[in-house]
């Protein structure tokens, strides 16, 4: 199995430009072209310990990222995504570009309404079992995600939470955490080991920069986990950490609220979540220190290790 | 027509059998597979769906279903809650009035 | 043609092409597909799931899921619509995907529709309007020229959508407006309807064709090989009963519909090889042959051709042209224009 890292960066981009390569990502064959610089340096630093896949095969999508038109082949100064052929996102200017990767690949694997049910959200694993937390942007989820991916929790994804419907098994991606602004240095600080990709300057939600999943979450993309936790975390400027239980109901909405083409997913989307609302204890976390936050955290999975009293079943229809 | 407190119709459930829901302490949420929504009803609502699960009946004939099911700590405004709750079942597509 | 377009037009041709195919001929057929909206049509085709590569299956499931929740909530749409306006005592005639969908028809397998349309009397709009109203409905006019441009110039209540449920509603009186010698007889496609379970009816066979016909050819046809497919569909299903090709031409000449009945069924033919007697739709060149082929299949390439550029910008003038005069268009078409640039695509 070759990882993209076996390959010296200079055959890697040459690689990438001419047949292109093929990744795999949650059981999607992937394959992306690109004739871009920062998109190869990109995918070569932290896409590094992925494998590829070969190249003869039928793709789920085909990718490719290149100069905006042919006045930007010369001017190089603006880059498009094409997914079959046609624009997903507005152009970006080229320093920017590598959050195409990452979104494309955000959206491939959404639109797998069939085998998975999604939620936006971030997912760690540690002792078997595993925390979702789903929030939006700015709840501070990907920050909160690193630090776990750095402190003993295996990483599964920092953006899509993928369940499988028929045993409610999570699927993990390993892929990069995005990190922005002020949590950049906050994780370089907190994790002197991690490994980062440059710092992407000029986005609408400021500065952005993309955190290496660790190699022992890569080696492990094929491992799944069962959920346990549902945690909804909400960073707050000076807030001591504080965990606070939430029902069952309010655990569902946080799951459906989260679910990425819930519509879509019909049925099949309602029962996962009440699955995870009637089996996994919900919160809701506040807090501004990550060494407190992960403090709590832990004390959830040290309590899990005792034995749970048993809830009461349940009223239900159909 | 919505309900007011002259309704003598008799309304029921639509498609019972395309439903799945689940009661959690008093919160109800409901997935209509006629519709592929979502709804989430607090527990009178809740109740009185749940209540006209077991059958069609009119206005009168829930409220005397739910006066029974929450026995004396029943809240006053028994009526008011079942025409709402009607009302309120109606635009989502849950329930009908057959006559 | 390229390669892409002529694997995904054998597909739908001939399904059973599809068993033959190497990775590479699905690695274009999947994102052509894809683009065109027809993967899940494709997938009904399909006997042996398991017989597909795995990626072909993947994307065929998704595709499928995702067209049968969209006609759930257009099933779901129809039976409220036929609800609201029941009281009213006004016809409501289904149009496009949701006529298709109601009556079971053959464009109905594996289709997913964005909005629900509907035909109604003239004269029963403004209660139409209020009572939709009165059910949750809001009008959906983005600015003040929209509402003009709707009420004022095309005589119809501006897009319509359900505050709560987000669904979008078109009403209108007529199936298009009178441009270009076209003279719809509104009337007759009422009075002619055919009546569905639910409370709702649908054009006669003849007007359901010419619908689709002038729904295609009265507008931009850039990309949209489904409606093609659509109009192909109908043409095979009621081109078989017996007098049906002479009521499909008598309409078009009474509805002045007879051109782009013409170039629907010629393109169709073409295309899609659809089973035509002769006679029927030779009215056009091979010029207006070559610009049709570009746009209509275009979309499907990494890189769009020059020709196919040209030709798209052609063809969607025309389309315009059709409906309003010269003086408005420029406006219109500015207005567009300019809104385009200022939104900003997520």
């Amino acid at each position: 199995m070759t990882r993209i890292g076996d390959y010296a960066p200079a055959y890697f981009a040459a690689l990438l430009a001419t047949r292109g390569i093929r990744l795999e990502s949650a059981g999607l064959a992937l394959r992306l072209w690109s004739d871009i610089p920062e998109i190869a340096d990109h995918l070569g630093l932290l896409y590094a310990d992925h494998a590829l896949l070969a190249d003869e095969g039928v793709d789920d999508y085909r990718l490719r990222i290149q100069w905006d038109g042919a006045l930007q082949r010369v001017l190089k100064r603006r880059v498009a995504a094409l997914t079959d052929g046609r624009p997903f996102f507005a152009p970006l200017p080229r320093n920017l570009s590598p959050t195409f990767v990452e979104g494309c690949l955000n959206w491939s694997v959404a639109f797998e309404s069939a085998s998975y049910v999604i939620v936006h959200g971030a997912v760690v694993e540690r002792d078997g079992l595993a925390t979702i937390m789903p929030a939006d942007s700015g709840s501070g989820k990907s920050t909160l995600c690193a630090a776990l991916a750095h402190r003993g929790w295996r990483l599964l994804s920092d953006e899509l939470t993928i369940l499988r419907p028929a045993d409610l098994q999570l699927i993990s991606s390993a892929r990069p955490v995005s990190l922005k602004n002020a949590a950049i240095d906050l994780i370089r600080g907190f994790a002197p080991e991690a490994r980062f990709g440059p710092v992407l300057r000029g986005g609408t939600k400021g500065d952005v920069a993309f955190m290496r999943p660790p190699a022992d979450a890569v080696m492990r993309v094929g491992e799944t986990a069962a959920p346990a936790f549902v945690i909804s975390p909400r960073y707050q400027a000076g807030a001591e950490a504080r965990l606070t239980p939430v029902t069952r109901a309010e655990a569902f909405r946080m799951m459906v609220d989260g679910t990425v083409l819930y519509r879509t997913s019909g049925r099949r989307g309602f029962e996962t979540a009440c699955r995870i609302a009637e089996s996994c204890p919900a919160y809701r976390l506040s807090y501004s220190r990550l060494d407190d936050a992960l403090e709590l955290i832990g004390g959830l999975y040290a309590a899990r290790r005792a034995p749970a009293p048993v809830r009461a079943a349940a009223a239900s229809g159909a | 027509m919505p309900p007011d407190d002259s309704d003598a119709r008799t309304w029921r459930i639509i498609h019972p059998e395309a439903l799945s829901w689940r009661c959690w302490d008093g919160d109800y949420v409901i997935f209509n597979g006629q519709s592929g929504l979502t709804h989430a009803l607090d527990v009178t609502a809740g109740a009185i769906f749940e209540l006209a699960l077991r059958g069609a009946a009119t206005p009168a004939e829930l409220q005397a279903r739910l006066a029974a099911f929450l026995g004396p700590g029943a809240p006053p405004d028994l009526r008011g809650a079942v025409t709402s709750t009607l009302a309120r079942l109606d635009q989502l597509g849950l329930a009908e009035a057959v006559a | 043609m390229r390669r892409e377009n002529a694997i995904l037009l054998a597909a739908l041709r001939d399904p059973a092409s599809m068993t033959r195919l190497d990775a590479a001929g699905w690695n274009l057929l999947i994102p052509s597909a894809r683009m065109h909206g027809l993967l899940a049509r494709l997938a009904t085709y399909v006997s042996d799931a398991d017989a597909l590569p795995d990626a072909a299956r993947r994307q065929f499931d998704n595709a499928t899921i995702a067209a049968a929740a969209n006609q759930t909530g257009l099933r779901f749409e129809i039976d409220r619509v036929a609800r609201a306006l029941a009281p009213t005592g006004t016809r409501i005639v289904l149009l496009k995907g949701g006529a298709f969908l109601q009556a079971g028809l053959p464009p109905s397998r594996g289709r997913s529709s964005t909005d629900l349309d509907i035909l109604v009397p003239r004269a029963d709009l403004p209660r139409v309007e209020a009572a939709l109203i009165a059910h949750g409905w809001a009008l959906h006019a983005e600015t003040e020229y929209d509402e003009h441009y709707y009420r004022d110039w095309m005589h119809e209540i501006p897009p319509m959508v359900h505050t709560e449920r987000e669904a979008a509603l078109d009403v209108h009186h007529t199936i298009f407006p009178p441009v270009a010698g076209i003279r719809i007889d509104s009337a007759a496609l009422l009075a002619d309807a055919v009546q569905l379970d639910g409370g709702v009816w649908a054009l006669c066979p003849t007007d359901m064709v010419l619908h689709s016909a002038v729904h295609l050819f009265g507008e931009d046809i850039t990309g949209r090989l489904r409606d093609l497919l659509d109009l192909h569909d109908l043409l095979t299903h009621f081109g078989a009963q017996p007098g049906f090709w002479d009521a499909l031409q008598a309409r078009a000449r009474l509805h002045g519909l007879a051109r782009p009945l013409a170039y629907a069924v010629r393109y169709s033919r073409r295309f899609m090889g659809t089973a035509v007697p002769a006679g029927v739709g030779d009215d056009a060149g091979p010029a207006m042959d070559w610009l049709v082929g570009q746009a209509l299949l275009h979309a499907a390439s990494d890189t769009p051709g020059l020709g196919a550029r040209i030709a798209q910008r052609v063809l969607y003038v025309r389309g315009h042209w059709l409906k309003m005069p010269t003086g408005m268009l420029v406006r219109h078409l500015w207005t567009k224009w300019r809104r385009r640039e200022e939104d900003v695509p997520v």
